[in-house]
């Protein structure tokens, strides 16, 4: 492929591990946030830390959406091999190009609506409340269209990379580099 | 398929109406056309809300209009979830919520939480007229608008009353209220803000959970009770478990309201508004809560869960109580009234419309003014 | 257009996505959106579309699948399964089979603690299949096994399925929860049997030289009885955690995970790898399940939208004299919404239909239920939405089909064993509850 399709799809690397990261620290401060709720109850007999509207409203989507664009690009998604398989190399081809299509097109479709969602989360100013207090859901919201977007582009790449190259691929990274690179996320 | 046929026709149906009669009001005659709407609520097909409301409210609007009108019902949430009832109503996605939970969303219906507020002695049947009263109120609250207005006009709805849940009690698992302390340091589940105020000036905790997790939390002791009407026990299976109750006040009603988008609501010609007014209006009236409420005392009573009446509490612990709802109205008005909302007007509405309607309220409420 | 002919359309769309080898979560989504413009217009879409992604990942409950997921990481991280393995292997004398009923009953004590299967069944890949295969499973029995043992969350209470069902039809949730323990020994015991089979019907394939010999792996004694320990610490804290009341079920996910933490904060184990890998890993996995969870949630839009289940099953009553057929062809309809739908979905959607059904026969509503609990489990081990074999395939990286291979016939001896012997013997659910 281009230096300039490597070059992009670096930058991307980049910004789908950054929202691996994000989703990731969510996750443990959801875990640890739960779990000092749990000890300030039962040592303290504290009021609840209204763990259940926060990881329901800011946790959880902060543990997918940051992320999702990373998962998938990992080739993680699954989908059934077992015919398409087992035809022409050609055929294959031709398959994953109306594939990638497929996915780039709903994902932008998915980006579109949840951008609508979110401009309208604010101007409807819909909330959530915990402990009397209104929170606010459009921060968690931007994370919708923005991870929508990334697979869109995502499967862009995938879509060029199966447009201009002899072989099939479903990773834009091949699956050797993608487990050699394990170490990089130790970075 | 036909539903499509349906609504294209009702909108067509429309579009000749607002021909016709150029004035503000859509209401046309009735052309005789079938109208088939789709019903949302996040309740369960057997709910007893459900029951009290939705099948009888869809049965008399069918019935009525010798089946001109026909009802897709979607219980559970099967098509919208809860919380996302205006936006599917507005963008068609259904014609009727029938009911939704206005208290689960207080940044879009700020002050319906005025039902949630406790009271002195009430039951089913007075809180479902004093609510009917309230929807259809004229009582201006503020900027010229009433409680309707503010609540759901606001939101281009159009809304109806329905029953509210009775009473609300505090039940707890293996313990008994006697004196003050007996009011504290409980972990008690609530629904909403008044509720938890009010657990709060108890001097106890309040946790807020999904009904999945309560029936686990309680069961296990991660929480000693709920706040809760008797008539829900049963359903979520608490009555296996709660062995005492407090009897001799009511801490408010759990507050439901049916809604209809009210361009859509125009559409309808003005027979079948009034028809599904005068049903809804009717419903208010109807004693099925009433007797689901007795039947789930007995159930309770069969069940050995055990009644304390406030009234032969310490003198104390009944001051206790009566201080904690004064402050649970005092901190409920002050809350809205720093969100620019007519929180003293709202709830002393409700106050006069209970009391109108046969229940009563503490004495140091009489004195809000 | 008939809503049998869009059904037949969308029917044969999503056979044609599959055999070419779209991804899941897009053949929901496509099917779905195609549907419902079919059934309405392509307007009615966008309420959907803009909502659920997001409504269907802001859940309290599935908070499980990350918080299980991350237990699971870092409990496989600090070695201490590892060993533990090793232990058993040694004690058995390398009969792998033993190590297979181990991973089956570790997800019977799982399920005793997780209400969720899909949580359960990553959590089992990730700590199991690498072992089961190391000591000669086939990948595919390796996953199924795990798969399968994690699915038991949903019938051993408690069950957010049973829960669901318990409130959407009012069946006491308690009787529910006591009815379905037998049920649930049950289908371990029939796991258990069906993988023995497997196995040695795999083995049949394989030549006598290429069985590796038992040999005695070494672990250090001091490292052995460290792990037994250490697990033994885990588990206890989260059971008794729950049992004592001190944490529900939904926070024993964040308390198991914490308590992993420390203890590989213990050993030693954590550094920048440690948290980063076991990050990625759990991000990965909960994303690839809550893309399908979004993309199951507008298909069934779409079928709630159509009314055919309500159709098919008021067609039902007529045949209201044969109530053993009625409830054989309602169990075939669940087993195929299960397969295409998610779990809780098909219970909110088909509850207010069936309910009226099955008390006009007069069934019990808790024996039933325990049925439904057990479809739905099964649901999660079939093609083609069989989200606990995605999040097997997931987190040990085994292709999915290897794993439908053996999940499917798990998933049809359960059904036919385990459901049948409930229609014949309905005391196996209903003996408990009754002593209670
Ligand atoms: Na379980
Ligand atoms: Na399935």
């Amino acid at each position: 492929m281009s230096k300039r399709y490597d070059s992009m799809y670096e930058l991307l690397e980049k910004v789908k591990y950054a929202g691996m990261l994000l989703s990731g620290i969510s996750i443990f401060i959801m875990m640890t946030y739960t779990c000092l709720d749990v000890l300030l109850r039962n040592l303290f007999n504290f009021g609840s830390l209204n763990t259940y509207e926060f990881s329901q409203n800011y946790f959880m989507p902060m543990a997918v959406f940051p992320a999702l664009a990373y998962a998938y690009g990992r080739g993680i998604m699954p989908r059934i091999e077992l015919l398409i398989s087992r035809v022409r190399n050609s055929i294959q081809k031709t398959t994953a190009v109306v594939i990638y299509t497929v996915e780039c097109l709903l994902f932008t479709l998915l980006a579109v609506y949840g951008f609508n969602y979110f401009t309208q989360s604010i101007i409807d100013s819909i909330a959530f409340s915990a402990g009397g207090a209104n929170y606010p859901i459009w921060p968690v919201l931007v994370f919708l269209p923005i991870s929508f977007l990334l697979i869109a582009l995502e499967s862009l790449f995938l879509l060029i990379k199966n447009i201009k190259n002899p072989e099939t691929s479903f990773t834009v990274k091949n699956q050797e580099k993608l487990k050699e690179e394990k170490g990089m996320e130790a970075i | 398929g036909n539903n499509n046929n349906d609504e294209e026709a009702s909108g067509a149906q429309t579009n000749n109406n607002e021909a016709n009669n150029s004035e503000a009001s859509a209401e046309g005659t009735n052309n005789g056309e079938e109208i088939n709407l789709r019903l949302t609520t996040g309740l369960s097909p057997s709910d007893a809300n459900t029951a009290a409301f939705t099948h009888p409210w869809m049965e008399m609007v069918e019935e009525r209009t010798d089946g001109q009108v026909t009802f897709d019902a979607f219980f559970s949430q099967e098509l919208v979830p809860m919380g996302e009832e205006i936006p599917a109503l507005n963008d068609g996605t259904v014609d009727v919520a029938a009911p939704i939970l206005p208290t689960y969303e207080p940044a879009r219906y700020p002050l319906s939480d005025v039902v949630l507020l406790p009271l002195e002695s009430s039951d089913a049947q007075i809180s479902a007229m004093a609510f009917a009263e309230l929807i259809k109120s004229e009582e201006e609250l503020q900027d010229g608008q009433t409680f309707t207005e503010m609540e759901y006009g606001t939101h281009g709805m159009k809304a109806l009353p329905v029953q509210p849940v009775p009473e609300y009690t505090i039940g707890v698992i293996d313990h008994e209220f006697s004196d003050v302390e007996s009011l504290q340091n409980l972990q008690l589940r609530t629904s909403g803000r008044a509720h938890e105020i009010l657990v709060d000036q108890l001097g106890s905790s309040s946790v807020s959970m999904p009904f999945s997790e309560e029936f686990e939390a309680m069961s296990r002791g991660a929480i000693e009770g709920t706040v809760r009407a008797i008539s829900d026990y049963e359903p979520y299976g608490f009555d296996e478990m709660i062995t005492n109750a407090l009897e001799g006040v009511s801490l408010g009603h759990f507050p439901f309201v049916w809604l209809m988008s009210e361009e859509r609501w125009n559409e309808l010609p003005a027979d079948v508004q009034e028809v599904m007014e005068d049903a809804a209006y009717e419903l208010a009236e109807s004693t099925t809560k009433l007797e689901a409420m007795e039947a789930a005392y007995e159930n309770a009573e069969e069940q050995g869960i055990e009644f304390t009446d406030v009234a032969d509490m310490e003198p104390e612990a009944q001051e206790h109580i009566e201080q904690a709802v004064l402050n649970t109205w005092e901190i409920w008005i002050e809350a809205k009234e720093e969100e620019g909302l007519p929180g003293k007007e709202a709830a002393i509405l409700w106050r006069d419309l209970i009391i109108e309607q046969g229940g009563t309220v503490h004495e140091s409420i009489m004195e809000l003014e | 257009m008939p809503v049998e002919l869009i059904f037949l359309i969308v029917g044969l769309l999503m056979i044609s996505f599959l055999a070419l080898g779209l991804y899941i979560h897009s053949i929901l989504l496509l099917s779905g959106i195609i549907g419902i413009v079919l059934l309405e217009s392509p307007g009615y879409v966008t309420g959907f579309l803009q909502s659920d992604p997001f409504i269907r990942v802001a859940s309290y409950s599935l908070t499980t699948i990350p918080l299980f997921v991350l237990m699971a990481q870092f409990i496989v991280r600090s070695g201490i399964i590892e060993d533990l393995f090793t232990i058993i292997y040694n004690i058995s004398k390398g009969r792998k089979g033993i190590l297979g009923i181990l991973t089956v009953f570790s997800g019977g004590m799982l399920g005793a603690v997780s209400g969720s299967s899909n949580a359960s069944a990553a959590a089992m890949g990730q700590v199991a299949v690498p072992q089961l295969i190391k000591r000669g499973y086939s990948e595919g029995i390796a996953g199924a096994t795990a798969a399968a043992a994690g699915s038991l969350s949903s019938v051993i209470p408690p069950s957010i399925v049973l829960i669901l069902w318990g409130v959407a039809t009012e069946t006491p949730i308690g009787q529910l929860f006591i009815a379905s323990l037998i049920p649930g020994i049950i289908i371990m015991v029939v796991i258990s049997v069906s993988m023995l089979i497997f196995l040695k019907r795999a083995d049949k394939h394989v030549s006598s030289e290429d069985i590796k010999p038992f040999e005695k792996e070494s672990v250090p004694v001091k490292r052995a009885s460290l792990a037994i320990i250490l697990i033994g610490l885990i588990a206890v804290s989260v059971f008794y955690g729950i049992y004592a009341g001190i944490f529900t079920p939904t926070e024993a996910g964040a308390v198991g995970a914490m308590v992993s933490f420390i203890t590989a904060l213990l050993l030693r184990r954590v550094n920048i790898s440690f948290i980063v890998r076991s990050f990625s890993e759990t991000v990965k996995l909960t994303a690839m399940i809550l893309l399908i969870m979004i993309g199951a949630q507008i298909f069934g839009r779409f079928v709630s939208l159509s009314l055919l289940p309500r159709e098919i099953i008021n067609l039902l009553s007529g045949l209201i004299e044969y109530p053993v057929l009625i409830l054989i062809i309602l169990c075939l309809i669940y087993f195929v919404l299960f397969m295409f739908i998610e779990g809780a979905a098909v219970i909110l959607m088909t509850a207010p239909i069936v309910l009226p059904l099955i008390n006009t026969m007069q069934v019990d509503t808790v024996w039933f239920g325990v049925i439904v609990g057990i479809l739905c489990t099964i649901g999660l081990l079939t093609p083609p939405v069989g989200l606990s074999i995605y999040s097997v395939s997931g987190v040990t990286g085994i292709k999915s089909e290897k794993i439908f291979q053996y999940a499917l016939p798990y998933s049809i001896i359960i059904a036919v064993v385990v459901c049948g012997l409930l229609i014949l013997f309905p005391q196996l659910v209903t003996w408990l509850p009754e002593r209670m």
